[in-house]
């Protein structure tokens, strides 16, 4: 079983692991060989209540390699298994290409991006994967943008999104073709299929990557995202088993340039009986016709607190079809019931990386800023000069929202 | 019906911050309920309410300070709960994890088919979001996650709303069942005076590895197939930020466009 331990001659007993610990685990002991020079405590972990989840290594660490003393710090060591394995059978970086009512997500051109680069590293073929009802047309846009195997899995029981055989079909063919590494996006569909395809071929999975790269060294997959709601970046290696998987934020890397190759489909059919499911689809429902969803959208205006109404959205609505934008808004305004909450950005809500954010009346909480800070402009409008969101702004407009709004959208609508 | 909704500790949103020199997360607070497991206790409190006979249990896996949340999720009115601890499970990722939850929904349902399992969205600590289907496929069991509404439940089959990106689908399944439920499927309550004083009383079972009949190769940091190699805190925005000046607001709205165009961003 792993273990935890503190290496006593490299702790000083600084006490820098004792407040990260997230299970408040490690207090400062006594010495068992008595006080070393100026050092007379050190860090004594409780096993017990330890979660393995490394913080403390990776604070010593730090303080490690800041220390011009190389013999102390770096402490905290776990013992870990040795990862083992002959992985060469596993070749080829997949990108699953999302298909939903009749149209290819955008999604599918953005992996293909990031995938013609890990694959160009890894010296190894690109290729995407379309699994649904009638979706091989698509494959010739896929190849006309780098993929050079394009496997199509057509069935009736994929018509519709469904976990159960959505994720057997993927895993199916997972195990039949022995993938490198397979990139999801991770959009409602993404993030769940990837989850239950993932003990189905028995291998790791990341979610929301931000940011992919390959280790010169090893060819593992590094995958990096944020958790505690984008206060920590994490990167995350799947040593262990093969392929490595992960899912990849929407709008993290733009879509592949063209880049055509010869269509080369290859079809799949899952076992007979492979694709049951009990579940069933019983329909969908357009929530607002002809509205951006958040999650993919290059342009978000939203509205917060400041805005002070439902019909104060009407107006952000207005200025968001001016910009071909998604209207996004803060909790404070969904929790008002002035929008609805697929509407929400933020820690319980969405988070979004468009190209431009528009934040309307908004302060700027830390719960909020965790969804957005990510984009890559910024515009802040707002009566108040200091609060947070004004700071974060590339561009800042001090004033009533009510008077900039409609002043903006009408020189949009009639640029002179 | 058994209603089974897993919970987790984690250190409550508020109380996290960065050391600038280390590059950790400093957990000045007390830990918490995980956030978006107050909507799933609720859903599943709400489902009690509405099926005579039946009764919710809350499950956690987590060092022995985690049996905490069980009784939070007592006082907001779950019947009991059961806390799967020890060492051989800490360490553990999604994969490792929903291994472990899996088995002690089994041990729960005891091949009792009206089964119904709520999870939040995601953790607040993690934000993955992959346990709840991930449980539903070691268990073989339908599911949903980013569930918005429970349309019908009965103690054979549910229905539900899932939220898509451009809409949200209608799905039906038999029980037992996973749903992972977000936000805005309810309001959650506070706990009640009554739900406080009988978590006080709760005894809640430590269930090991052995009492799941895990298979030891499957759990803890041995048995994840992932792990964490570097945490680093995010590169800071340069804060350069450029206010747009104006007399009036159609000059602010002017000048705004003129400098978004003038940055090629429109």
């Amino acid at each position: 079983m792993a273990n935890i331990r503190v290496q006593e001659n490299r702790c000083t007993g600084c006490g820098q692991c004792v407040p990260v610990c997230p299970v408040k685990c490690i207090t400062l002991g006594p010495r068992p060989g008595g006080p070393k020079g100026p050092f007379e405590k050190m860090a004594v972990i409780d096993t017990a209540a330890c979660t393995l989840c490394k913080a403390c290594v990776s604070a010593c660490r730090a303080l490690g390699e800041k220390s011009c003393n190389k013999d102390l710090f770096s402490a905290i060591e776990i013992q870990e298994a040795a990862a083992g394995g002959d992985f060469s059978a596993y070749r080829g970086v997949w990108c699953v290409a999302e298909t939903r009512r009749g149209q290819l997500s955008p999604t599918a051109l953005e992996l293909l991006n990031i995938g013609a680069k890990l694959a160009a590293a890894l010296k190894e073929p690109l290729c995407a994967v379309l699994a649904g009802h009638g979706v091989e047309k698509f494959a010739a846009e896929l190849a006309e943008h780098g993929a050079e195997q394009v496997y199509v899995i057509d069935a009736p029981e994929l018509k519709d999104y469904l976990d159960e055989p959505h994720a057997a079909a993927l895993a199916a063919l997972i195990n039949a073709k022995k993938p490198n590494k397979v990139i999801f996006p991770a959009t409602t569909m993404g993030r769940t299929l990837s989850a239950r395809a993932a003990i189905l071929a028995n291998t790791g999975l990341t979610a929301d990557a931000t940011e992919l790269d390959v280790d010169a060294a090893t060819g593992l997959l590094r995958v990096t995202r944020p958790t505690f709601g984008g206060n920590l970046m994490a990167t995350i290696t799947c040593r262990k088993t093969r392929p490595e998987m992960c899912s990849l934020r929407p709008l993290t890397y733009p879509k592949a340039e063209k880049n055509p190759k010869p269509l080369a489909v290859e079809r799949f059919t899952p076992e007979a009986g492979a694709l049951a499911c009990k579940s069933s689809y019983a329909g969908f429902v357009s929530e607002e016709s002809g509205e951006l969803d958040i999650g993919g959208a290059e342009v978000i205006v939203a509205g917060g607190r400041g805005v002070g109404g439902p019909e104060g959205f009407k107006l952000l609505h207005e200025l968001a079809q001016a910009l071909g934008a998604a209207v996004g808004a803060s909790r404070a305004a969904v929790d008002s019931g002035w929008v609805p909450y697929r509407h929400q950005v933020g820690l319980t809500g969405k988070t979004v990386k468009p190209k431009l954010y528009i934040a309307c009346g908004i302060s700027g909480q830390v719960q909020h800023m965790a969804g957005m800070s990510s984009s890559d402009i910024i515009v802040a409008i707002n009566k108040d000069p200091d609060c947070p969101l004004m700071k974060q702004a590339a561009y800042a407009i001090e004033g009533d929202l009510y008077e900039v709004v409609p002043e903006l959208i009408k020189t949009l609508k009639n640029p002179s | 019906m058994h209603i089974i909704v897993c919970v987790k500790q984690t250190p409550a949103g508020e109380n996290v911050s960065v050391d600038q020199n280390t590059g950790c997360i400093i957990r000045s607070g007390e830990s918490a309920l995980n956030p978006f497991d107050e909507f799933a206790i609720e859903e599943a409190v709400r489902v009690k309410e509405k099926t005579p006979g039946s009764k919710v249990t809350a499950v956690t896996m987590g060092p022995p300070q985690a049996e905490a949340v069980l009784r939070e999720a007592v006082a907001r009115g779950c019947d009991g709960g059961v806390h799967v601890c020890g060492r051989e499970f800490a360490g553990s990722d999604t994969w490792a994890t929903s291994y472990a939850l899996s088995q002690a929904v089994k041990k729960l349902s005891e091949n009792d088919p009206s089964v119904l399992v709520f999870c939040g969205k995601q953790t607040n600590d993690s934000d993955t979001g992959h346990i709840g289907p991930q449980m539903a496929q070691w268990l073989g069991w339908p599911g949903a996650a980013f569930v918005r509404k429970l349309e019908a439940v009965d103690g054979k089959s549910v229905r539900v709303q899932r939220l898509m990106e451009d809409g949200y689908d209608v799905v039906e399944m038999p029980l037992p069942a996973v749903l992972s439920v977000i936000k805005e499927i309810n309001t959650p309550r506070i706990a009640s005076l009554k739900g406080r004083l009988a978590s006080k009383k709760a005894q809640f079972p430590k269930w090991s590895a052995a009492e799941l009949g895990c298979d030891p190769a499957k759990l803890g940091l041995d048995g994840s197939p992932t792990s964490v190699v570097r945490c680093f805190t995010p590169p800071q925005r340069a804060s350069n930020t450029v206010k747009i000046q104006g007399e009036t607001a159609a000059d602010k709205a002017r000048n705004l466009s003129a400098a978004l165009k003038e940055a090629k961003i429109l």
